[in-house]
């Protein structure tokens, strides 16, 4: 059964430009049904999960740090690795 | 120049759909602001020329530097990392790689990855990163990866990693060319360079 979605009761004020704000309803009408606040909101939130993850120091914890360390320090081959950098790149294309 | 940072002067963002909608907004809302304010650098493959401006962008990845922090780490483990601080452990983040719908199923996602991993080696030999770690947007990327090499880090949880000794190990190339160069050259890493 699907988790039922989140209510959304915060709200987050813009300022726009008469040209931002055609474009985004232009946007949304082709991708939310005209809907521009979840148009906005999913795309903003879908950067900001990708920004902090660009930015995120990740801890080492007592929990993961033997599973952490064994995989950095394994030093057995890796067949998969080997027939990917064997692989020629394919026909037609500039790589 | 086959793969090349992106330039939203030449390359067609908008056109770009490979079928995971983050992935599009990625590359169309966040990648150019990444890279100016070097966080993050994407690559695109395009067309062989002549091409057509706006050009298409048949693929892209991303790079960004990552770390892990441990405070308990000993001198040991340092050492053997070859780290310098005893906490920080640099690592690489391929943080996005998508190819365009039209394009899908002729290795040429394999052939990216195939760039991504040598790209990341021969920043691993200039300025130290001992793994390129990635976060896998759903299950079929998962297994994308995974049959591609890249192990899981932590059980149960979705990071998967490559180690930049195994990169070495199948890129012989890449470790004999560093090694042997009796000037230092000059290495783009996006609109970042260094003197290796």
């Amino acid at each position: 059964m699907p988790s039922p979605m989140p209510r959304r009761s915060r709200r987050l004020e813009l300022r726009l430009t008469h040209d931002e704000r055609v474009l985004l309803e232009e946007a949304a009408l082709l991708r939310t049904s005209g809907d521009i606040s979840r148009m906005v909101t999913s795309i903003a939130v879908d950067a900001a999960r990708a920004i902090i993850r660009e930015h995120e120091v990740t801890e080492v914890t007592n929990e993961t740090r033997e599973q952490f360390y064994a995989a950095l320090f394994d030093t057995a081959e890796n067949d998969r690795l080997a027939r990917l950098f064997a692989k020629t790149p394919p026909e037609g294309y500039d790589l | 120049m086959p793969v090349e940072p992106l330039d939203t002067s030449q390359h067609d963002r908008e056109a770009f759909k490979c079928g995971v909608e983050e992935v599009d907004r990625y590359f169309q809302a966040v990648a150019r602001q990444a890279a100016q304010r070097h966080v993050a650098q994407t690559y695109v493959l395009t067309p062989p020329p002549p091409r057509e401006e706006p050009c298409e962008v048949i693929g892209y990845y991303t790079l960004a530097q990552h770390s892990y922090r441990d405070s308990e780490m000993d001198a040991t483990t340092a050492r053997a990392l070859k780290v310098k601080g005893l906490a920080a452990i640099p690592m690489i983040l391929l943080g996005q790689l998508g190819v365009s719908k039209a394009h899908h199923g002729k290795g040429v996602g394999t052939a990216l990855l195939q760039d991504a991993l040598r790209r990341s080696l021969r920043v691993a030999l200039t300025i130290g990163a001992v793994a390129v770690v990635t976060d896998p947007i759903n299950d079929d990327a998962g297994t994308f990866y995974k049959k591609r090499g890249f192990n899981v880090l932590i059980a149960g949880e979705p990071r998967l990693i490559v180690t930049t000794r195994n990169l070495a190990r199948y890129n012989p190339d890449i470790v004999n060319r560093f090694k042997n160069q009796s000037q230092p050259v000059e290495i783009t890493f996006g609109s970042q360079q260094f003197l290796a």
